[in-house]
């Protein structure tokens, strides 16, 4: 009887797993959120390294030519 | 008729196990999970590298521009290693989100499999980033892997 229990509870779960679709809308929209975040994080650093990365090479380049 | 339900009911259980519907849920919170976690990573390294060029431009500004040239030389393969490792594991975010977008319209085991693969690679690839982050003495920002 408690087997029969106990699967009729681990059923029970799995199909609120695949009838719960507003939880997993939620899981995915919050993972789409941090996809996005993601995307901006990456391109706005690598576009920031390159401008520091102009910058200072420039700075060397100019510090060199001043001196005799 | 005792035997019956049981049988209906461990095959019920069997059938849905073997959907793997619940497990795309838990590779969908990996995903996020690893995205935010790159995010933190693309940021500590961002702050690591602004803080190593204000130095070598300090270096320079003290008429010192073939040493700020050495110290720029031997910063600079050590960020691309880490901003490699970060891109790559960026890189896998996306192509497991690809594949969750894919995932929907498939069933049965080697989907199920697929998943556990993905978990996998993520898990993997956030391991990486965080060792490779650390190796510069960079701590990731609110958090945690």
């Amino acid at each position: 009887m408690n087997v029969l229990v106990d699967l009729g509870i681990s059923i029970v779960k799995k199909v609120w797993d695949l009838v719960a679709p507003e939880d997993q809308a939620a899981i995915e929209a919050q993972m789409m959120t941090a996809l996005g975040d993601m995307r901006a994080t990456r391109k706005d650093t690598g576009e920031a390294h390159e401008a520091r990365l102009a910058e200072t090479l420039a700075m060397i380049a100019e510090a060199k030519k001043a001196q005799p | 008729m005792r035997s019956f339900v049981l049988t209906f009911l461990l095959g019920c259980a069997l059938a849905l196990t073997l959907t793997g519907c619940g497990k795309l849920p838990q590779l969908m919170k990996v995903n996020g999970t690893t995205a935010v976690a790159v995010t933190g990573a693309y940021r500590g390294l961002d702050i690591y590298d602004a803080k190593k060029m204000a130095d070598i431009q300090a270096t320079v500004k003290t008429g010192k521009p073939a040493e700020a040239e050495a110290q720029l030389n031997a910063y600079l393969p050590k960020y691309r290693i880490a901003r490699t490792s970060v891109d790559v594991a960026a890189i896998a975010v996306e192509e497991s989100a690809l594949f969750i977008q894919q995932a929907k319209l498939m069933q049965g085991k080697a989907r199920q499999q697929k998943i556990i693969t993905w978990i996998a690679t993520l898990t993997m690839a956030g391991a990486d980033v965080v060792a490779k982050c650390a190796a510069i003495g960079i701590k990731i920002p609110g958090g945690a892997l």
